[in-house]
């Protein structure tokens, strides 16, 4: 409360806001609600330790507590979670998203438990998918940012590990002949999930790690050789162009894609070597850099900047690896690393100055 | 009725509905299975989770078995027949019901269904050996549903369920 009243004199002071409306954030910020008082952690405690007493009991009792008697309390406890959950949903936000995690917790248990008393043999990636699938109503109804990630990285890590993701990743492997081929992939992808609105708790996470994913495989070295004829790509770019024809984008979107569909297409034309896909990476990158600075997303235009030294950097290392060990060699490296350096910092200003209105589509890529 | 069933009220009951529904068909496959006794022996104790479950794995060398019919370019899939008790290659040569399994290097046949069985974590260590040593002929009582499903029902040890087993070592 100190700290509310010297800032907001510290505004009047700088003309910021008048006496009056300081006055009126100190009467806003006295009436809410505090949820950490000495009261309330008081409370907390004992609630913790008569949670902890009862799990203790009945944990050193587990053996002797019937079967039946185990999978009714836990349907109780679901279904107590449930309907107490729904009774707080609006009166208290806060304690609806914490019953919701402790619903979505409590249905892993749920499901360890018929397997413990029917001692079932079961995959790790099947429990966490079973799971994936119970747990996605709460996740969905809790709404929150976090959740959806957790939610999404545990049924897309799942997912892989079952014998459809493994064979859908050997094919991604198998079938690309080039890591740009591949990040091309993740590039329509992130552009699919674009054009879903809806379901933003579990969306938002996939397109963020699409994303990663196309920057990811820009950061890779490797070529397959044995892939033969570049079907893939084809196939992912006429599904795509096929995609792009039959919805409706916004002119902004329309440019930032066709733009990053031009340059991956260009790519695809280049004879393929080590060093026309490590440039193709490199303009990719670079393009992604001015994308970003269009659209506001400043942030993610840094971060792909030092994605970009860092690819610099990486095949600089390679092309000279043990010369770099000798004195002058790291002193080389060391001037190397610093005009890289420099540059981001140029480039960034640049950028900045030549996007300062940018900032209209920030959303689509924070 | 009408006001209770929302679209969050039906949500939030979803996950409680299809568990329940999960926990009701294993009970019943479990309930309804084919009951067979096998000889059992430990493997890999380093997967003793803590002494809360038995690594076990079901002895099927004492049946006969097709296995050794099979040729490098053959599907490993077989199947052990309750009642018939022998290992085929083809499920529908089993007059009932089956165990679903595969061939291990064209000699053991293999369920894949059976290798844990959960236990307390003080009777855990004394099962443990009980079941590796061999010396008590140790069996697991597992109960098949009609899709070849093997679920562990009971241990024997000495020809005694596992819990009246324990009694008697502890007196």
């Amino acid at each position: 409360m100190f700290s509310v009243a010297r800032k907001t004199q510290k505004w009047v002071e700088n003309g910021l806001i008048s006496d009056e409306q300081a006055r009126r954030i100190a009467a806003f910020e006295q009436s809410r609600k505090s949820y950490l008082s000495l009261f309330s952690i008081i409370m907390f405690l004992g609630f913790l330790s008569i949670a902890l007493g009862i799990a203790a009991i009945v944990a050193s009792n587990w053996a002797n507590i019937p079967d039946a008697a185990k999978l009714s309390s836990m349907f109780v406890l679901l279904t107590a979670c449930a309907v107490g959950s729904a009774r707080v949903r609006r009166s208290h936000p806060a304690a609806f998203t914490g019953g919701m995690l402790f619903y979505a917790v409590l249905l892993f248990a749920a499901i360890g438990l018929v397997g413990q008393i029917y001692h079932i043999k079961s995959d790790t990636y099947a429990a966490f998918l079973f799971w994936s699938a119970l747990a996605f109503p709460p996740v969905l109804l809790m709404n929150k940012g976090f959740a959806g990630y957790v939610w999404d990285f545990i049924f897309v890590l799942s997912l892989s590990c079952s014998p459809w993701g493994v064979t859908f990743w050997r094919r991604v492997t198998e079938w690309f002949e080039t890591p740009v081929q591949g990040s091309f992939l993740f590039f329509a992808l992130f552009f699919v999930l674009l054009k879903i609105k809806g379901a933003r708790v579990f969306v938002a996470p996939l397109r963020a790690g699409a994303f990663a994913l196309c920057a990811g495989c820009l950061m890779c070295d490797g070529l397959n050789w044995d892939a033969g004829f570049p079907y893939a790509p084809l196939a992912v770019a006429a599904v795509f162009a096929l995609f792009v024809a039959a919805g409706k984008n916004d002119p902004a979107g329309r440019r930032l894609l066709w733009g990053g569909t031009g340059l991956y297409a260009v790519s695809f034309l280049l004879p393929v070597c080590a060093w026309t896909v490590y440039l193709s990476q490199l303009a990719v990158l670079l393009y992604f850099i001015f994308a970003a600075y269009h659209f506001g997303g400043e942030k993610t235009a840094r971060l792909l900047g030092v994605l970009t030294a860092c690819r610099i950097l990486t095949v600089w290392l390679s092309l000279f690896g043990s010369l770099l060990n000798t004195g002058a060699g790291l002193i080389v490296s060391g001037m190397f690393i610093l005009a890289i350096a420099c540059g981001c910092y140029k480039g960034d200003k640049w950028l900045k100055k030549m996007f300062a209105k940018g900032g209209v589509h920030a959303e689509i890529l924070e | 009725m009408r006001k209770f069933w929302n679209k969050t009220n039906f949500l939030l009951c979803l996950p409680v509905v299809v568990w329940v529904a999960w926990a009701a068909a294993v009970h019943l496959s479990v309930a309804n299975g084919a009951k067979v006794v096998l000889p059992v022996h430990g493997f890999d104790p380093r997967d003793i989770l803590a002494g809360r479950y038995l690594a076990i794995r079901a002895d099927y060398d004492a049946f006969p078995s097709e296995c050794y019919r099979l040729t490098d370019k053959d599907p490993t899939g077989a199947f052990f027949c309750i009642g018939d008790d022998r290992v085929v290659l083809d499920k529908s040569r089993c007059s009932g019901r089956f165990i679903t399994g595969y061939c291990e290097r064209r000699k053991h046949f293999r369920d894949i269904s059976v290798n844990r069985f959960y236990v307390s974590e003080k009777s855990a260590r004394l099962l443990e050996n009980a079941v590796n040593g061999r010396v008590k002929d140790p069996r697991v009582v597992v109960s098949a549903d009609k899709n070849g499903r093997a679920y562990p029902v009971d241990l024997i040890l000495d020809g005694l369920p596992y819990k009246e087993w324990l009694k008697t070592v502890k007196k």
